[in-house]
């Protein structure tokens, strides 16, 4: 089909080409209107190939027959000049009619069928008005001898036709402009792209039409020849144009196939949305997923109508609807863009949601377990108060008031009786030591009061090694703090325990709103990745939005370094 | 022996209060927090006094905001802090102001009239006082033991009362030892540890301290 076509433009084309400097003015008209006639059979033979537009085909079929009976080559029966000189006109309403009408396939509103109508009578009964007080001479430009129906030869009344006939072509012709302009307004989004090769033929067909108007006022055969020479210049375009439409037609389909393919992978949703908007020319196309919550599964066809918008459902591999496709309501007229357009995004866009779908349930996820680790925090801060200001105060309180009345007593107490009071002195003591580290376990005071430093150096001072400290003075909030304590406190514990170090070292620094803690030991344990304590550390950190990592040293000892966002 | 105290918990300063005049000494002074403590030793001239480290508003070190008031207000004042839990910073940071009359001990240390006598005592004198809790913790620990073993047992018994902020006449009577044996363990710990600082001065055990702790900084 595609070659066809090609070949019979291109032929009459080269044979212009060819011929064209090698012959006479006549000979290259006579090319010229070859070509037209080429391009309209053409244009006759694609348009008929689509769906529901036999009317148009069959017009520009006419067309091409009337235009070809243009042709001076005929002699022959007397009658036929007379019925080529009738016919020929037709040419021009055919055309005018599917370039108005062309690729649209809906009714024609009444303005645009009356034009033609007016158009058809002006070319059909006012033309034959005008030829019927015409009688053959040479000085028409008819050679006698043929037949031609004369009602009268009066000089008068062929004025006043030749008058009627012009002044009721020219209305017509403003008339079809208004109409051509009345129908690129109402066009929209993917119809003016397609239709707007013969919108700009349309306009170019004022030249010829101008200079036939202005031979109503000026003598005609001054102006014959350029008539003549404007109409075969702008011509072939209109045929041209329809077959460009009709292309465009073909390439929509593509473009929007051609949108999609070139998404990447994942594709988020406002891509799809810019993919579609080029696609289909609709810069206020918009995609709407459908969380499902909303009443019964969605018709194929328009559920809703708001303004000029229409609604379309894109569905999944199972059929059922997801999502929401918003056009112009143009595009309704063209079913098979639109199942390009839902089947080609369907898949991404599906993509799109559980992607997004994820990402919401992940920050959900990671702001209650932050939530949780801080609660958890703060909750063990308290009970430590409540220790200190409650038990410990208190036992502090009795083994003063004791150790006061024992001294006060201790002359008139007997010796059996002032050791056992020292026993409960001590067993008192003991008591609140015990206390004392039952609160240090669940909270440390001492970060409480002094902040990191203070509380990895008391922490430095228990063990059994040697710990090399380089604590950044800051304070930071106190969850921060306190999950960094405790990552050192295991990372510490984890060295003394099986790392075989002599020594290690402890950093904590601040560094572009992050702290960083660095637990390393110059042992012989080798990176140790594994272990609940590890998992531990890790989680205590990724609870807050950081992360830990553990690196092997030069040695063989272990680097455990943990980031914590302090933002 | 005049004596004002400062602690937020009345609950403690009343036991203290039963404690010093169980151990004879006259309370001048009975405040709750640091403000109330610097308008008390205006007024009542005390001669030692007893804070906790910990005090309103932000309970972390407004003790040792007021001792440097109360030293400052009165030189010559004898200053004991009390804290819950030891922490050596906190008594470095005390020292570097002046180790003369200055101590730091634990809270539960205090129930006991004759270690509550002898504290305030050497304060009054001029002596410093260094819990022995802390002491102990610096002393031991893998990392001393490798540092400390040059010292022989006496020297380390010296070292630990050093630290504690005992004169020599309070080591040689801790240890029964006379004066001139305890001058001899003294400079024998200085040159060993290469400690810099005069082995005779009362900022000796600020310098045992800070020894103590530069092993743990690099």
């Amino acid at each position: 089909m595609t070659t066809a076509t090609v070949a019979i433009i291109t032929a009459p084309c080269l044979f212009l080409i060819v011929v064209a400097p090698r012959t006479t003015a006549v000979g290259l008209a006579l090319a010229v209107d070859l070509v037209v006639a080429a391009l309209l059979l053409a244009a006759a033979l694609v348009v008929g190939a689509e769906a529901r537009q036999r009317s148009m085909s069959l017009a520009l079929a006419g067309a091409c027959a009337c235009w070809l009976l243009n042709l001076p080559v005929l002699e022959g029966p007397r009658l036929l000049p007379w019925l080529v000189w009738c016919l020929a006109p037709s040419f021009w309403w055919l055309l005018a009619w599917v370039l108005l009408r062309y690729p649209a396939r809906d009714v024609a509103p009444l303005f645009d069928r009356g034009v033609v109508a007016g158009a058809t009578v002006w070319v059909t009964v006012v033309h034959l008005l005008t030829g019927l007080v015409v009688r053959p001479a040479p000085s028409n430009g008819l050679p006698s001898g043929i037949w031609w129906p004369t009602l009268s030869d009066d000089p008068a009344l062929q004025l006043w036709t030749a008058r009627l006939y012009y002044a009721v072509g020219g209305c017509l012709a403003i008339a079809y402009l208004v109409a051509a302009v009345r129908r690129w307004r109402r066009l929209r989004s993917i119809d003016r792209w397609l239709a707007a090769p013969s919108a700009v033929s349309v306009m170019a067909v004022v030249v010829p039409a101008a200079t036939w108007l202005a031979s109503a006022v000026v003598p005609a055969d001054r102006l014959s020849l350029l008539i003549a020479a404007s109409q075969r210049v702008v011509l072939p375009g209109l045929p041209l144009s329809l077959l460009l439409v009709a292309s465009r037609q073909r390439l929509a389909r593509a473009a929007v196939a051609e949108s999609l393919a070139v998404l990447p992978s994942p594709a988020s949703l406002e891509a799809v949305q810019a993919a579609l908007r080029e696609g289909l020319r609709d810069p206020g196309l918009l995609v709407v997923l459908d969380d499902g919550d909303h009443g019964p599964p969605v018709a194929p066809e328009v559920r809703s109508q708001e303004d000029s918008r229409v609604a379309f459902a894109i569905r999944d591999v199972d059929g059922r609807p997801f999502a929401v496709l918003r056009v112009e309501s143009s595009l309704a007229a063209h079913p098979d863009l639109l199942e390009a357009a839902t089947s080609g995004s369907a898949h991404a866009l599906q993509n799109a949601q559980l992607h997004e779908r994820l990402r919401r349930e992940l920050d959900d996820l990671a702001a209650s377990r932050r939530r949780l680790h801080e609660s958890s925090v703060s909750q063990r801060r308290a009970l430590e108060r409540d220790l200190h200001d409650g038990v410990q105060q208190r036992l502090l309180a009795l083994a003063l008031g004791l150790g006061a009345t024992v001294a006060q007593h201790r002359p008139t107490l007997g010796d059996e009786v002032g050791a056992d009071l020292d026993r409960v002195r001590r067993q008192l003591h003991s008591v609140m030591g015990e206390v004392r580290d039952l609160a240090h376990g669940i909270h440390p005071a001492v970060l409480t009061q002094s902040g990191l430093a203070g509380a990895v150096g008391d922490l430095v001072d228990r063990l059994p090694l040697e710990v090399r400290c380089h604590v950044s003075p800051g304070r930071w909030p106190d969850t921060v703090e306190t999950t960094a304590y405790y990552i050192v406190c295991e990372a510490l514990n984890n060295v003394v325990k099986h790392a075989g170090a002599s020594a290690a070292h402890v950093t904590i620094t601040d560094h572009d709103g992050e702290l960083v803690v660095e637990v390393g030991d110059d042992g012989t344990g080798g990176v140790r990745a594994e272990g609940a304590g590890v998992r531990g550390m890790s989680d205590r950190a990724a609870a807050l939005g950081g992360r830990l990592e553990i690196d092997a040293n030069g040695a063989g000892g272990t680097t455990v370094r943990a980031r914590i966002p302090c933002g | 022996m005049r004596v004002a105290i400062a602690d937020d918990s009345a609950l403690f300063r009343q036991g203290l209060e039963l404690m010093l005049a169980a151990s004879g000494l006259e309370v001048v002074a009975s405040v709750a927090d640091g403000g109330r403590l610097l308008a008390a030793v205006a007024s009542s001239a005390p001669d030692v006094v007893v804070l906790d480290i910990r005090m309103p508003p932000t309970f972390t070190d407004e003790g040792l905001q007021a001792a440097v008031g109360v030293r400052a207000a009165r030189p010559g004042t004898g200053v004991l802090l009390l804290s819950t839990y030891a922490e050596t910073s906190y008594a470095m940071r005390l020292m570097e102001n002046g180790t003369q009359g200055v101590g730091y001990l634990l809270k539960d240390r205090v129930d006991d009239v004759a270690t509550l006598t002898d504290t305030l005592q050497r304060l009054t004198r001029g002596e410093s006082v260094v819990d022995s809790a802390i002491v102990t913790r610096l002393l031991t620990g893998g990392r001393r033991e490798r540092q400390l073993e040059s010292l022989s047992t006496r020297e380390l018994d010296v070292l630990r009362l050093m630290a504690e902020g005992r004169s020599n006449a309070g080591i040689g009577s801790a240890l029964f030892l006379s004066p001139r044996t305890v001058e001899t363990h003294v400079n024998a710990v200085f040159t060993k540890l290469d400690l810099l600082s005069d082995p005779e001065s009362n900022r000796r055990v600020l310098a045992v301290l800070r020894w103590f702790r530069a092993q743990g900084d690099a």
